[in-house]
């Protein structure tokens, strides 16, 4: 019996371990198809430089994910789904490899023409990241609702969003706007900062030089800080209960909220489990903005961008740099990746190409969100994101959502404890 | 007399009823994975039953790299694997301690009751570090070779033991028979209920373990089901129907083994005391 | 059974003394417990030998370990975090204790008394222990959802909806109850197995004396089920610090981290946050955790704990 044992025991600890270079990708299922495509191709046809694809083992995030990978020894070589802050602190962690040192970068920044795009990732004159994607977040409503409730287009402003919801909430079963995205620090980026790019055209949030906040300094269009306004329609919503803090699963979907901020990546989901719904009833807008933003000037949004890194102890990084250039060299790959993931890839001749056209006309909700790749903003450059965001969530809109504290109350006790955190 | 007969039934039938809203997760869990996604919030009682939910589980997820068979079978090894070896190790280390006179039984008893005294949070980071130095990261080894003994099961078969007469392992020594022998044949059959105690116990602990795995597993096709099913939740949230059906898979084996087994769960809880 | 028979012409044989007899004794003593020690020894001895020695370092496992002294600790009792969640445990507790014992106690007295049902019930609320930690969270998430059924029953019935798991206190009392669900039965049951234990000719001599079913209860069930009573409150405290699954799964540690657990912290500075707090930090939080926990643990012994002699 024993024996038997620790043949069982001797048999599990070998690992098997094929292929020579991992290559990890976001837990995501369009994109998980995609890459599963490339990695089968690549494989087939470069039998000396065969690559392990897995899907990042997120049980909580992807960062958390990685790093606890790294801590053990078994992170990987190449990996997606990396965003600018988790890529600074890798840097500073000193784990990553430059891309510019490879032969025949420059070559590749033209051919996918992100020459322009590449500089916003930069640090210290390397660039560590080849940016994948590039998602202005955007406003969903249920153009349905909208129009039973009189509404030819989405509102535009806070007092828009404010009427909209005396026509169409209802206590506890309709609600007009869900600001709220969850309680994860990344959903910070998605509501917050998305609506604080909005109402403050794009202008910063955080001094990443002194590591200071500054939303409760910039000033908006109504001469206030762009912070207290974004907080201000936030602790509106609540107070008329146009917004709740437990929003139901599907919500939008479900018809139990009117407007919503999505990212491309709700497309494929929402057509799949809600055909009735989507693509027929949704229409696409900026996010709102204060009344006294201008009406004639475009609105400016979050830009999701998430990026490839190269960490230093990849055995065969030659063989992986020929991976990458294969994949992004050829527009037909970034075809491919629009069409199953429906996430605007970053080059700069997205909607002149001929080659995606035919994409864009069978999608409106794909072409809505090209459309406003060049109004989108990434975010604040910073190692700090994690905790600046949970502080944001603990500290301002959960005050907010919950209405324990006044809107400027919860901003200045925010930035008080962002800047002790960070101190 | 006749009053207080219909006030005996009133409570009967009072505490059948509360026991019937304790059972309600698990009623609410059953149907709403039968039911058809959109039905799931709006109705009590749903206008079709659909197994979609099912199909979608081990079809559809096992093609997102969400391999819930493989997680289901991961799962079915781990738990097996150690129930049984620490049912086999606690009852020889059991013996040893309660019915060999010697200076390491005396140590041994002393040493795992020590040793039940720190929680198990302690030992989680420390622990990691030695599977990681040990190479067992991101394998089953890894949730399975720090299981295979337990304090735990040696307590509770060194008490079952005791409380049996010397004079049969006295008696069998002296017919020549193996100490092997002894405790498979003579001793091992008189306590089987401890045996069923501990096995239910560690089964149930094991499968529904879900910190270590978190910490320990990394490829989704190793996971077992709890962690695979919270990285489920996490990404693909949306799909509730499947979901449910995923949290009834991996909680009907417990159940089922808890209802076969009720009998040593309810004396597992009285020996316990002692 | 060849090798059988040549060991019984061994025993047989005269000169066979008892002292052999115990050192053969102590040899295959050894032999048994041997695989188990050198298995604890790598298990439970190397891990706790790293646990003292993380406490006094800095370490982020990239780069090698430095020397840190009392830092770990001295950061852990300024660190504002460890006294959220050091309160937030206590809050928990306060919920979840009373609620599950009270529970308990009630359960148990009506196991006592049913006399056709009791199966049925007491399997009713055992099973409840089974469900998997994961599964569970996952229905009581949806259960208490804002439009799940129950707050469709509470606004049906009396126009409110309870936003179970977003406000701080609502969220400690949700999982307080959700734990409470899965563990009353069990606790109710080793309860159950107390009170049976009591003899029944005590309540007959109270009876004789006009004592009500109060006084009864007070009197002679509470006191002499005190041992299982302990046994349930050691078990209720030492299932509090280690709470993971439910925040985990559920709120996240929200709202306003009321609901972040002391495993969650450790487990965050192990690795979420390493590159900057390390698993010396993580380490040395286990360790102050555990003490904690065994402070509580003493203290409830001490006051509460009585002989009881049921013969």
């Amino acid at each position: 019996m024993k024996k038997l044992l620790v043949v069982l025991v001797i048999l599990l600890t070998i690992s098997f371990t094929f292929g020579t270079i991992n290559f990890w990708t976001a837990p995501n299922p369009q994109q998980e198809e995609f890459w599963k495509g490339m990695v089968e191709e690549w494989n087939a046809n470069n039998p000396d430089a065969q690559i392990k694809w897995k899907v990042i083992p997120a049980t909580g995030s992807s960062e958390e994910a990685i790093l606890t990978a790294i801590a053990s020894g078994e992170g990987p070589d190449l990996c997606t789904n990396i965003f600018s802050g988790f890529a600074a602190q890798l840097i500073e962690a000193g784990v990553l490899v430059p891309w510019n040192d490879f032969d025949g970068y420059e070559e590749l920044l033209e051919k996918r023409g992100m020459v322009e795009a590449i500089k916003g990732w930069e640090f210290g004159g390397n660039s560590y990241v080849i940016p994948i994607y590039s998602n202005p977040m955007l406003v969903w409503w249920r153009s349905d609702i909208l129009k039973e409730a009189g509404f030819d287009n989405p509102p535009r402003t806070y007092s828009e969003v404010l009427a909209l919801g005396e026509k169409v909430a209802i206590p506890k079963e309709r609600y007009a706007y869900a600001f709220i995205k969850g309680k994860n620090w990344w959903d910070r980026w998605y509501d917050f900062i998305t609506h604080y790019y909005a109402a403050g055209d794009g202008a910063p949030y955080f001094d990443v030089q002194n590591n200071k906040c500054l939303f409760n300094k910039v000033e908006g269009s109504s001469g206030d800080a762009i912070g207290y306004e974004v907080a201000n329609f936030i602790e509106e919503l609540f107070d008329k209960d146009y917004d709740a803090i437990s929003m139901i699963d599907n919500a939008l979907y479900l018809g139990a909220v009117v407007g919503q901020i999505n990212g491309p990546w709700d497309m494929p989901t929402a057509a799949s489990v809600f055909p009735d719904v989507y693509p027929e009833h949704i229409v696409f807008s900026t996010p709102p903005v204060p009344d006294s933003y201008p009406a004639d000037k475009p609105i400016k949004t979050f830009a999701d961008t998430k990026g490839m890194v190269l960490f230093n102890f990849a055995k065969d990084k030659d063989k992986i740099w020929e991976f990458v250039k294969w994949v992004y060299s050829d527009p037909e790959h970034d075809k491919k990746w629009l069409e199953l993931t429906n996430l605007p890839p970053v080059r700069d001749d997205l909607t002149t190409n001929e080659l995606f056209a035919s994409i864009f006309e069978n999608n409106t909700g794909l072409k809505a969100y090209a459309e406003y790749v060049p109004y989108a903003v990434p975010p604040a450059l910073t190692t700090f994101t994690t905790e600046i965001q949970d502080l944001m969530t603990q500290y301002l809109i959960e005050p907010l959502s919950l209405q324990k504290e006044t809107a400027k109350d919860a901003v200045d006790r925010t930035v008080n404890e962002i800047n002790k955190e960070l101190f | 007399m006749k009053k207080g007969k219909v006030g005996i039934w009133i409570f009967e039938i009072l505490m059948l009823g509360i026991a019937l809203i304790w059972l309600y997760p698990y009623i609410w869990l059953v149907l709403s994975s039968f039911k058809p996604q959109n039905e799931i919030y709006t109705t009590v009682i749903p206008s079709s039953l659909t197994l979609e939910h099912y199909e979608f589980i081990f079809s559809s997820a096992e093609k997102m790299e969400r391999p819930f068979l493989r997680a289901l079978g991961n799962s079915m090894f781990i738990s097996v694997v150690v129930t049984f070896s620490v049912i086999v190790t606690s009852a020889f280390v059991g013996y040893a301690i309660s019915k060999i006179k010697f200076r390491g039984g005396r140590f041994l008893n002393h040493f795992t009751i020590f040793q039940m005294l720190f929680p198990g949070f302690m030992f989680i980071l420390p622990l990691y570090i030695v599977i990681k130095n040990l190479g067992m990261y991101n394998s089953l080894a890894g949730l399975i070779v720090p299981s295979l003994f337990g304090a735990w099961g040696a307590f509770m078969f060194a008490q079952s033991l005791r409380a049996l007469p010397d004079a049969y392992i006295e008696s069998a020594r002296i017919e020549g028979a193996s100490e092997w022998k002894i405790i498979m044949k003579i001793m091992f059959p008189l306590v089987r209920s401890t045996a069923s105690i501990v096995g239910l116990f560690t089964f149930i602990g094991i499968w529904d373990n879900f910190l270590w795995p978190l910490i320990v597993i990394q490829d989704y096709d190793k996971m077992p089901l709890s962690v695979l099913l919270a990285s489920f939740n996490h990404e693909y949230a949306s799909y509730i129907g499947p979901l449910l059906a995923g949290s009834v898979i991996q909680t009907i084996p417990m159940v089922l083994l808890f209802l076969i087994f009720r009998k040593y769960f309810l004396k597992g809880i009285s020996v316990s005391l002692k | 059974m060849k090798f059988f028979n040549r060991k019984r012409e061994e025993v047989s044989n005269l000169n066979y003394s008892l002292g052999k007899l115990h050192r053969k004794q102590a040899s295959k003593g050894w032999l048994l417990i041997s695989p188990y020690i050198v298995h604890q020894g790598i298990f439970f001895g190397i891990p706790l030998g790293w646990l003292i020695y993380l406490m006094f370092v800095k370490w982020n496992y990239l780069s090698p370990a430095k020397f840190y002294g009392l830092k770990n600790f001295v950061n852990l009792f300024t660190d504002d975090t460890f006294w959220l969640v050091l309160g937030n445990t206590f809050n928990m507790m306060a919920y979840f204790i009373p609620i599950s014992m009270i529970g308990a106690i009630l359960l148990a007295l009506a196991l006592n008394k049913l006399k056709y049902f009791r199966t049925v019930v007491a399997l009713s609320f055992l099973v409840a222990n089974v469900s998997s930690g994961v599964g569970y969270s996952i229905v009581f998430q949806k259960i208490l959802a804002e439009n799940g059924p129950i707050n469709k029953i509470l606004y049906n019935l009396f126009g409110i909806t309870i936003p179970w798991f977003k406000e701080p206190q609502l969220a400690i009392l949700s999982i307080a109850l959700m734990i409470s669900w899965k563990f009353i039965g069990y606790y109710g049951l080793i309860l159950l197995a107390g009170i049976g234990a009591v003899p029944k000719n005590l309540y007959e001599a109270a009876k004789l004396d006009g004592a009500t079913k109060r006084t009864q209860f007070f009197k002679i069930t509470l006191p002499l089920i005190n041992p299982a009573l302990v046994m349930v409150l050691v078990m209720q405290i030492t299932l509090t610090f280690g709470i993971f699954t439910e925040p985990y799964m559920i709120t996240g540690g929200g709202p306003m981290k009321r609901t972040y657990t002391f495993m969650m912290f450790i487990y965050d500075n192990a690795f979420r946050t390493f590159t900057r707090t390390g698993p010396g930090y993580a380490a040395t939080i286990s360790v102050i955790t555990a003490a904690i926990s065994f402070s509580c643990i003493f203290l409830v012994r001490k006051i509460i704990e009585r002989k009881v002699d049921l013969t």
